[in-house]
C-alpha cells in the first residue's frame, strides 16, 4: 500500500465535502450509540467471515457502521482499530491505514494493541498525515465569529472535515464548543421567545441552533434543551405565514407536546397547547392543560363546563356563572349561595 | 316598592318575549341573603312574557343545560372571542343579565351587566337605595332592553353626539340607547348647517332610525364696481345691493350704466364660500367727446377672485377685456 495513494483519497474527500450542507447529526449520540454500531458491525464482519468470500459486501458496511461509532464517540481508541480492520477487509488500503495511524496516535503506549497494530500496519509505509490543519483552522476562526451555520460557519467547516474522512479524538472538542456556542445562541433565542419576540426569522434561528446543538453535544441533549427546542419549533409552526390549517396545528402540538414531556413545567407550552386542543375540540386534553398553565383563567372554567356538562350539569353551571362574573369585578369568590 | 315592578313591568311589556338568563351573586362575600333576595325578586319584576323564558339562579340553569353541549372554540380561536360571549352563543340565550347586589350602610347597591349575543356587554352604574327591589329596578332599566338606533345625516359626514356624548361621525353604525327623551346635536361640515340641538326621543322596543337634513350654506358674492353706481344683472336678472348670496353653481354677472361699455363675465360658485368681483367700466368713447367725469379709471378693468379664506379661481370671463388704450385727450 502506497502512502501517496491515501493522501490522494483524503484531500479527494476534501474537496468533495466542501459544498456539504452543515444539518444533520455529526459528532456524538445524534450520530448514534457506538456500542449499538459495534454489535451491528461485528455482526456484519462475522457474517462475511463465515462466507470465506473475498469479497463480502458486509465489510463496507461494517466499516461504514464503524466509522459512524468513531463519530459517535471520538475519545474511544479502540473504534478507530476496529474502523482499520474493518476497512483493511474491506479493500479500502488508504483509509485502512489512516484509521491505523489514527489509533496508534490515540492509544496509550501500554495498549497491548499498540505493537500488534505497528506489525498490521507495515504495508502502509511511513505514517503520513493528510492536513486537515486549514479546515480546523477555518473552524476556529469562524466559531470565533460566533459565525455557527450556514456557508463558511463553523457548522459548515466541521462538516467538510467530517465529509473529507476526517478521524480523530480531538473532534470531540471541536464538537463540543459548537454545540456550546450554538445551545447558547438557543437558549437566547428560546428566552426572547418566552417573553414575547416571536418574529419568524428568530424561531427559526433558534431551531437551528438547537438542531447544531444536539447534533454536535457529547451527550444527549438535557431535558430542558430538548423541551425548549421542541417549544421553538411548535412556534415556528404555528408562526408559519397563512392561517394554520389542520396539519399544521397537529405538527405544533406534537412539538408542543414533546417540550411538556421533557419539561412539564414549561407552562406556556402547556398553554399553547391547550390552545391548540381546543380547537381541536380536545376539551378535556385541553382542560388538563389550562389547569396546569392558567388555573384562573375564565377559559379554563369554560373548559371545566364543557367537560362537566354531559354528567354534572350542577358542576357546569356552576363554572358557567364563574365565567360570566369573571370580568365584572369586585367578585365575592364564585358566590357562596 | 310598588313603584319599582311597575317601572320594569311597563318597560319590557312592549318587548317580545325572549329566552333570557338571569344570574345573581353577591357583591361582597358574606352577603349571600341580599343576592338570594335580590334573585327572588327578579321575577316579580317581569312581565309575564319574559318570566316564561327566563331562566333565573343556578339552579334554574342547571336544568336548562341538560341534554346540552356545550363548543366554546371561539375562545380559543385567533382572535378569540369573549369566554362568557362564548357562554353566551352556545346555550342559546338572546341575552343574559348578570346581577351583583350587597347591603351598604343605609341600603342596597345593585349593578348589573347586560350581555347580548354579538353586542359588547353594558353595565348599569351602581344603583343604591333602601329598598333592595327598587335599587334592583333601577339597575336592569338602565340597561335592559334598549333598542338600536341609528343616526344619519343628510349629507353624511355630520359629526354627531347625544346627550353630549360623541356618536360619532355619520354614516355611524347603530349604537343602542336607552329608552326615553335625549338631546341630539349635529354638527355639520363645511359648507352646510346644522339645526339647533333637537329632541331623540327612544322608545321601549324596536329600533330607531332618524336623519337629519343639513341646510347647504350659500356663496357670498361681494361686487364692487366703478363707477359705484353701475346695474348689477345675475343671469340677467336686476338685483339690488352689491352683496349676494348665491347657491352653488354657475352664473353669468353683468354690471352696465349709460356711458359706459357693458361688463360681463361668467362665475362659478361653491357652497359656503366668499367671493369678491370687482370691475371698472370702460366709458363710451364717442369722436370728440370727453370721458364722463365719473369714470375712476383710466380702462375697464375687472377681477374676480375668491376671498382669501375661499378656495377655487373663479371662471375667466366671457367678456371684457382690457378696453383699450387710455384717453390721449
Amino acid at each position: 500500500m502506497r502512502a501517496r495513494g491515501w493522501i490522494a483519497l483524503a484531500l479527494g474527500l476534501v474537496s468533495s465535502g466542501a459544498a456539504a450542507g452543515t444539518a444533520g447529526p455529526k459528532v456524538g449520540p445524534s450520530v448514534g450509540d457506538a456500542q449499538a454500531l459495534v454489535r451491528e458491525a461485528r455482526e456484519l464482519f462475522a457474517n462475511c467471515r463465515q462466507q470465506k468470500r473475498r469479497k463480502c459486501e458486509g465489510y463496507t458496511q461494517a466499516a461504514a457502521k464503524l466509522l459512524d461509532a468513531t463519530r459517535a464517540e471520538p475519545r474511544t481508541p479502540a473504534l478507530y482499530l476496529s474502523l482499520a480492520r474493518s476497512r483493511r477487509e474491506a479493500g479500502q488500503e488508504a483509509g485502512a491505514c489512516y484509521a491505523y495511524d489514527v489509533f496508534l496516535a490515540a492509544a496509550p503506549p501500554e495498549d497491548p494493541e499498540v505493537e500488534k497494530v505497528r506489525f498490521e500496519r507495515h504495508a502502509c509505509g511511513t505514517p503520513r498525515t493528510a492536513s486537515f490543519d486549514a479546515g480546523k483552522a477555518r473552524f476556529w476562526k469562524a466559531l470565533a465569529l460566533k459565525r455557527l451555520s450556514g456557508p463558511g460557519s463553523a457548522g459548515a467547516e466541521l462538516s467538510q472535515l467530517l465529509d473529507a474522512g476526517y478521524l480523530g479524538p480531538d473532534l470531540a472538542e471541536l464538537a463540543d464548543k459548537l454545540s456550546e456556542a450554538a445551545l447558547e445562541g438557543a437558549e437566547a433565542a428560546f428566552q426572547a421567545a418566552l417573553g414575547g419576540a416571536r418574529g419568524q426569522d428568530a424561531l427559526r434561528r433558534g431551531v437551528e441552533l438547537y438542531g447544531l446543538g444536539r447534533d454536535t453535544h457529547l451527550s444527549p441533549l438535557p431535558d430542558a434543551q430538548e423541551a425548549h427546542a421542541a417549544f421553538l419549533g411548535g412556534l415556528l409552526a404555528l408562526s408559519e405565514p397563512g392561517r394554520p390549517d389542520r396539519e399544521r396545528q397537529a405538527r405544533a402540538e406534537k412539538l408542543l407536546s414533546t417540550a411538556v414531556a421533557h419539561a412539564p413545567e414549561l407552562l406556556e407550552a402547556r398553554r399553547l397547547r391547550g390552545l391548540l386542543r381546543a380547537r381541536a375540540e380536545d376539551f378535556g386534553g385541553a382542560l388538563e392543560d389550562f389547569q396546569a398553565a392558567l388555573p384562573e383563567d375564565s377559559r379554563t372554567a369554560l373548559l371545566r363546563a364543557t367537560v362537566a356538562l354531559p354528567d354534572h350539569p350542577e358542576e357546569a353551571a356552576t363554572q358557567l356563572e364563574a365565567v360570566l362574573f369573571h370580568s365584572m369585578g369586585e367578585s365575592s369568590g364564585g358566590g357562596g349561595r | 316598592m310598588i313603584f319599582a315592578p311597575l317601572a320594569l313591568s311597563l318597560f319590557v311589556a312592549a318587548c317580545p318575549a325572549r329566552p333570557t338568563l338571569w344570574l345573581v351573586q353577591p357583591l361582597a362575600p358574606g352577603q349571600d341573603t341580599v343576592a338570594a333576595r335580590a334573585e327572588q325578586a327578579l321575577p316579580s319584576l317581569m312581565p309575564q312574557e319574559l318570566r316564561a323564558q327566563a331562566v333565573i339562579g343556578r339552579a334554574q340553569l342547571s336544568r336548562a343545560l341538560s341534554g346540552k353541549k356545550l363548543k366554546p372554540t371561539c375562545a380559543f380561536a385567533e382572535p378569540a372571542c369573549d369566554p362568557a360571549e362564548a357562554v353566551v352563543s352556545n346555550l342559546g340565550f338572546e341575552w343574559t343579565v348578570q346581577v351583583r347586589a350587597g347591603e351598604e350602610a343605609g341600603g342596597f347597591r345593585v349593578r348589573v351587566l347586560l350581555r347580548e349575543a354579538g353586542m359588547p356587554p353594558v353595565t348599569s352604574g351602581d344603583e343604591r337605595d333602601p329598598d333592595l327591589s327598587r335599587a334592583l329596578s333601577h339597575a336592569l332599566s338602565q340597561v335592559v332592553p334598549f333598542p338600536e338606533v341609528k343616526l344619519s345625516t343628510a349629507p353624511e359626514g355630520a359629526v354627531v353626539s347625544v346627550d353630549g356624548r360623541a356618536w360619532g361621525r355619520t354614516p355611524a353604525p347603530p349604537r343602542r340607547l336607552a329608552s326615553g327623551a335625549h338631546r341630539l346635536e349635529v354638527k355639520a361640515p363645511e359648507g352646510y348647517r346644522a339645526p339647533e340641538p333637537l329632541a331623540l326621543e327612544v322608545p321601549l322596543c324596536g329600533a330607531v332610525s332618524r336623519t337629519v337634513t343639513l341646510e347647504e350654506l350659500p356663496a357670498q358674492v361681494q361686487v364692487s364696481a366703478t363707477p359705484a353706481d353701475a346695474r348689477l344683472l345675475v343671469d340677467g336678472q336686476l338685483v339690488q345691493g352689491a352683496s349676494l348670496s348665491l347657491p352653488p353653481r354657475a352664473y353669468v354677472l353683468r354690471l352696465e350704466r349709460d356711458g359706459y361699455l357693458p361688463h360681463e363675465e361668467s362665475l362659478r360658485v361653491e357652497r359656503g364660500r366668499s367671493y369678491t368681483v370687482t370691475a371698472a367700466l370702460e366709458p363710451v368713447r364717442d369722436a370728440g367727446s370727453p370721458a364722463p367725469p365719473d369714470a375712476g379709471s383710466p380702462d375697464s378693468t375687472h377681477s374676480a377672485s375668491p376671498d382669501s379664506t375661499a378656495g377655487g379661481a373663479p371662471s375667466a370671463p366671457d367678456a371684457g377685456t382690457p378696453g383699450g388704450a387710455p384717453d390721449a385727450g
